[in-house]
């Protein structure tokens, strides 16, 4: 029963991970760097528990969805028609992120520290899970077997076949950063409405990069994605449990995903190769 | 066979970048059923031309009229609709899928579906064994030859029913039999009714495959031939513009020289083997000119010879009496090795920086420029500009970024930068690509005087005659090895183009 | 450089419009927004110290981010170079408790770029060797580098006489602040010395770059790793050479923000600066000389945001990071807007 409760606690930690990795991938796929998942999560996180708190939780999640998305949507604009670095936009973006919610939150409840917390059917308590079950067949099924997810890898890959096939590339892209935006946004929702009860100030914490790790350790493809996440959320849930403990510090084991991706990165735990025309604005 | 209406007509047709006409006034008509052959020399137009026909550019003037009717082409997938089909000098695929994939890619379904695999496997299947076509359809295309890839790109336009097919420099990238499989397909596809069009600058390949010819010069056509009726002489002379004369550099007298650089069974250690041990020798005072058809091991030797510790190459290289199989670029220049790169954009400057800094490249460990690891700012700029009045570099200024000169300015200024010193070994490849007549001139010139001081050059080029008019001994390799060597009073250019094509002497 | 200068102007322009768009939608007047922000930055003597005491450390940020750009490499790991680069320091501090300040300074601050190089090359390295993206793996090292400090600070080196995360004071021989020369002018700001030392390493950093065979070959390498190799340039020196550089430049924060003003590390006392050196060092174009005035402008930025949690009912701090992230997004499309035009 204790295997079973701790196996249940890594997927609730993985699933924000396992949705904004996914979302990475879209983007990532279609050629362009995503550093921005974080401010997106974190967009997502605070969109979802605002609505959750006046409208309920379904429309809370979607909310999420929708406000990573919209975010989502700004980064595209500035990197795929403004051309700017994608690193730079990036962190933009995500410093765009943390400076605007709490100006919301200040004018909307009075406090720069988060939301009123969520009571109990204002949150979700294992729904998020599933939902993340069918993103991952989704994703998987998308890339796979449909003619977008084709296009999405090769204007990642080759953007002018794409073009030379009659299909915009530029569309393309922003089409991939909305799925990314949505999915990274439904990973935020599911930190504020899910494995916390509220929004909290910078309630990410690192988990928008640390899906960026989990989306390069499974070489950016959707099921080996999807088991770096729960071997992430694994690390994650484990130091939890050793908080306080005496032995191994707890320091230790929070390294591990990013050591791990430095490691598969350096192609010392196979090879990870990035999809070819990553960053590299569009231009016919 | 030309009595057909024709399937496709330029009327008038002209290209205006800014003041600049990439195209003036181009008229044609192609019948169905024949393969017409598109020459002309880099930067003649042909590809301005050919992006026209396929609706990647827009005419500034002039109609383009398809089976009678004036059409106006927007976009490529407009000219797919019409019927017309390209396929360009670097293939439009996706590597990581396979030939099927690409197929359902070229259909170019922009809305959310599911992938046709097996209506388009059928399809496909179908067209294979009709135009004798044999391709994985299931590797990734990237694991597959640069011959089967071209195939699949035959395959997409068949698949997509174009009446038209350009080919842009088709034969570029492939081996000697890759290009007759392809010049077979390519009949079988006029057998079956369809137009083809073939871009290329190489005028055998074009003779022996083309009905008809049209010579592009400076954006215009200036001829127009049935094949049959014309000859390599005429079209390469209609191609350059003016008859060539070969004015003849009087060969040193070699024989007792002795040797500077020296390559001994250089193969590369991939199993794909781009060189198989290629020897030769350069004296002093002597230019050794390579001729090849390029994609036949030339860049993989360059590479080899210039930076031997990077590219790691089986065999020995020689330089002043040291073994430098192992050494570095910068171990080689300090020996006194020069080199002009095959690609000047990429290798040999660096496009937003000064003209100045752009000649320090490859001289930072030169005590003349750097002292103590300052850079000597005014040794530096009244060496360059010297040499501004030795080789008439314009515009006259140190400061202007490099990307505000000509290309034959910022060739020049590789050259003069890379003879300073008076080099003992000079690598020189395509040293005059892309560049106009008169730099040319200036360049051959630059080259023979490195002669005249004694020094050595390697010559690598595609250009025969540049390389009959400098070399003094030539060797032909093809397929990474060495076919045939002349000395100087030998070279025809009958004998060079059978040996790099493949052939025996 | 005209057109650069525009650019730049642009960017601030958009950014601050931005910041008045957002006051004005939460409910402030823009007007006052700004002038609190401007008497917060520049009001009085002390508060100018502030803006100062704000600027050193993004100045060093920022060269560390500017040198690995012309290197050609996005160096995003400044974070993590400087947290393990100012933990090294002060530890040298504490084991060396009684060397002289001219001695011990001079030497922890080595110690520390020792280390902070140490961790910016680990990425020059991984680049060069086994071909990793240096913006991934530095933001991975990032997150192992605070987890390491965190560990060593709350384990190893963990003040014994408070609660929070910190470690031992250093003793006066390297806390120098009353000593300070800029400390008496500014009013009891905590502006140090250091800020001299960050301006004479900003002009270093610019001879280094322009006049020096390894600037030379630094530049080289960022614009075209293809000719810098034909040039006989040695990418994989030259390469991880600039990461040392970049992650020593980074490791000198530890003189602004220990030596020089808090004379001990406490956990988290970076608010992000090596991310805002992205921005400083994109605002000034990687001009060393120009960093050190975009980092006056996001450090008068940053002590400027301070006092609107106070001042203003509705708009906090954290307009700050909102007009610095316009800024970036505005100069960022601004670099590319007429180059793609021309194409």
């Amino acid at each position: 029963m204790i295997a079973l409760a701790f196996f249940i606690s890594i997927i609730r930690m993985a699933t924000p991970l396992v949705f904004a990795s996914l979302g990475g991938m879209f983007s990532e796929r279609s050629g362009v760097i995503n550093i921005a998942l974080e401010g997106i999560m974190l967009f997502g996180a605070f969109t979802a528990a605002f609505v959750s708190l006046s409208m309920g939780k379904e429309l809370g999640f979607v909310a999420g969805g929708l406000g990573g998305m919209s975010l989502a949507l700004i980064y595209g604009l500035i990197v795929i028609h403004g051309r700017a670095n994608q690193i730079v936009a990036g962190t933009a973006i995500n410093l765009l992120a943390m400076g605007l919610i709490p100006l919301f939150l200040k004018s909307l409840y009075d406090s720069t520290g988060g939301t009123p917390s969520l009571s109990m059917d204002q949150r979700f308590s294992n729904l998020p899970i599933l939902f993340m079950i069918i993103a991952l067949a989704g994703a998987w099924f998308v890339m796979k077997k449909t003619s977008f997810g084709l296009n999405v890898s090769v204007a990642g890959e080759n953007p002018e076949a794409l073009d030379a096939a009659g299909i915009s590339v530029i569309l393309v892209r922003y089409q991939s950063l909305a799925v990314c935006g949505l999915l990274a946004g439904f990973g935020g929702a599911s930190l504020s409405l899910f494995l916390a009860s509220g929004y909290t100030r910078n309630m990410v914490a690192g988990r928008g990069f640390m899906a960026l790790a989990a989306l390069i350790f499974g070489k950016w493809k959707p099921v080996p994605t999807f088991l770096a996440c729960i071997l992430f959320g694994a690390f994650e849930a484990v130091q939890i449990r050793l908080q306080g403990a005496e032995g191994i510090p707890p320091e230790f084991l929070q390294i591990l995903p990013y050591l791990a991706t430095v490691l598969v990165l350096a192609g010392f735990v196979g090879k990870a190769v990035a999809p070819k025309v990553i960053g590299i604005p569009w231009k016919r | 066979m030309s009595n057909l209406s024709p399937v496709i007509e330029a009327k008038n047709l002209s290209k205006a970048f800014g003041s600049f006409y990439a195209n003036e006034n181009i008229s044609f008509s192609i019948p169905k059923g024949e393969i017409l052959g598109i020459i002309g020399e880099n930067g003649a137009g042909k590809s301005t031309l050919m992006k026209m026909l396929y609706g990647q550019l827009r005419p500034t003037s002039g109609q383009i009229h398809i089976d009678g009717k004036e059409t106006s082409l927007t976009s490529p997938r407009d000219a797919i609709a019409r019927g017309i089909g390209m396929v360009h000098q670097h293939f439009m695929l996706a590597e990581n899928h396979s030939a099927l994939e690409n197929i359902i890619l070229a259909l170019g379904i922009a809305s959310f579906r599911l992938m046709p695999h097996k209506s388009v496997r059928k399809r496909l299947e179908k067209l294979c064994s009709e135009f004798g076509i044999s391709v994985d359809l299931e590797k990734p295309v990237g694991e597959l030859s640069v011959g089967q890839q071209q195939s699949i790109e035959i395959l997409k336009l068949l698949y997509l029913d174009s009446n038209l097919l350009i080919f842009d420099e088709p034969t570029a990238v492939l081996s000697p039999n890759e290009i007759e499989n392809f010049f077979t397909i390519l009949r079988g596809l006029r057998e079956a009714g369809k137009t083809i069009v073939v871009i290329s600058h190489k005028l055998k390949e074009i003779l022996s495959i083309s009905d008809r010819v049209i010579v592009l010069r400076h954006g215009k056509i200036v001829a127009e031939r049935t094949t049959k009726e014309t000859n390599l002489g005429e079209l390469a002379d209609l191609m350059v513009g003016a008859h060539f004369e070969r004015r003849e550099v009087i060969a040193s007298n070699l024989s007792a020289a002795t040797t500077v650089f020296e390559v001994k069974d250089l193969s590369s250690i991939e199993s794909d083997s781009r060189l198989k041990k290629i020897s030769f020798r350069v004296r002093e005072g002597e230019i050794l000119g390579i001729a090849g058809v390029e994609g036949n091991g030339q860049s993989e030797l360059i590479r080899a010879l210039m930076n031997p510790i990077k590219y790691r190459a089986k065999g020995e290289i020689t330089f002043c009496e040291k073994n430098v199989s192992a050494y570095s670029t910068l171990e080689l220049r300090s020996l006194g090795m020069s080199i002009l790169p095959e690609n000047r954009i990429k290798e040999a400057v660096i496009l937003d920086w000064s003209s100045r800094d752009n000649f320090l490249l490859g001289h930072q460990n030169k005590k003349e420029f750097i002292k103590n690891s300052w850079i000597q700012e005014q040794a530096l700029g009244e060496k360059a500009l010297a040499a501004y009045k030795e080789y008439d570099l314009r515009p006259l200024s140190l400061t202007h970024h490099l990307s505000e000169f000509s290309g034959g300015n910022q060739q020049k200024i590789v050259v003069a930068r890379e003879l300073w010193n008076q080099p003992k070994f000079i690598i020189a490849a395509h040293p005059t690509r892309g560049v106009d007549i008169g730099a040319i001139e200036r360049i051959h010139l630059a080259i023979q005087d490195v002669k005249k001081q004694k020094g050595s050059v390697l010559l690598i080029s595609s250009d025969l005659d540049e390389l009959f008019r400098l070399s003094d001994r030539l060797l032909v390799i093809c397929g990474g090895l060495v076919r045939g060597s002349f000395t100087k009073g030998e070279f025809s250019e009958e004998k060079v183009g059978r040996l790099m094509g493949g052939g025996q002497t | 450089m005209k057109d650069a200068l525009l650019k730049t102007l642009a960017g601030l322009i958009f950014g601050f419009l931005g910041a008045a768009l957002i006051s004005w939608i939460v409910g402030e007047s823009p007007l006052f927004v700004m002038k609190v922000m401007f008497e917060s930055a520049f009001g009085s003597v002390y508060n100018f110290g502030l803006s100062l005491f704000y600027a050193t450390p993004l100045i060093f940020t920022g060269l560390s981010v500017a040198i690995a750009f012309h290197a050609g490499l996005f160096n995003i790991g400044a974070e993590g170079q400087l947290a393990l680069g100012a933990l090294a320091a002060t530890c040298f501090a504490l084991w060396f408790p009684s060397l002289s300040p001219w001695l011990g300074i001079p030497l922890a601050l080595l110690f520390g770029a020792i280390i902070g190089g140490f961790w910016g090359w680990i990425a020059g390295w991984l680049k060069e060797k086994r071909g990793s993206h240096e913006v991934i793996t530095t933001i991975m090292l990032n997150f192992i580098a605070a987890a390491i400090v965190s560990w060593l600070v709350t384990k190893v080196y963990q003040s014994p006489i408070v609660q929070s995360p910190e470690t031992a004071e250093i003793s006066e021989h390297y806390f120098i602040q009353e000593r300070d020369p800029l400390y008496q002018i500014f009013d009891g700001a905590p502006i140090s010395i250091a800020l001299l030392f960050a301006i004479g390493l900003a002009i270093g950093v610019w001879v280094l770059l322009f006049k020096t065979k390894l600037g030379f070959e630094i530049r080289a390498l960022g614009k075209s790793e293809s000719t810098a190799e034909v040039s006989g340039i040695s990418s994989s020196k030259v390469r991880q050479i600039a990461m040392f550089l970049a992650g020593a430049c980074a490791s000198f924060v530890s003189f602004a923000e220990i030596i020089g003003s808090a004379g001990k590390y406490r956990l988290g006392f970076s608010p992000e600066y090596g991310f805002m050196g992205i921005a400083v060092a994109l605002l000034a174009r990687n001009n060393p000389i120009g960093i050190l005035f975009s980092a006056f402008l996001f450090g008068a930025l940053h002590k400027g945001a301070a006092d609107l949690d106070i001042e203003t009912e509705f708009v906090t701090r954290d307009l700050s990071l909102v007009i610095q992230s316009l800024i970036l997004i505005a100069v960022a499309i601004a670099i590319e807007w007429k180059k793609g035009r021309r194409a």
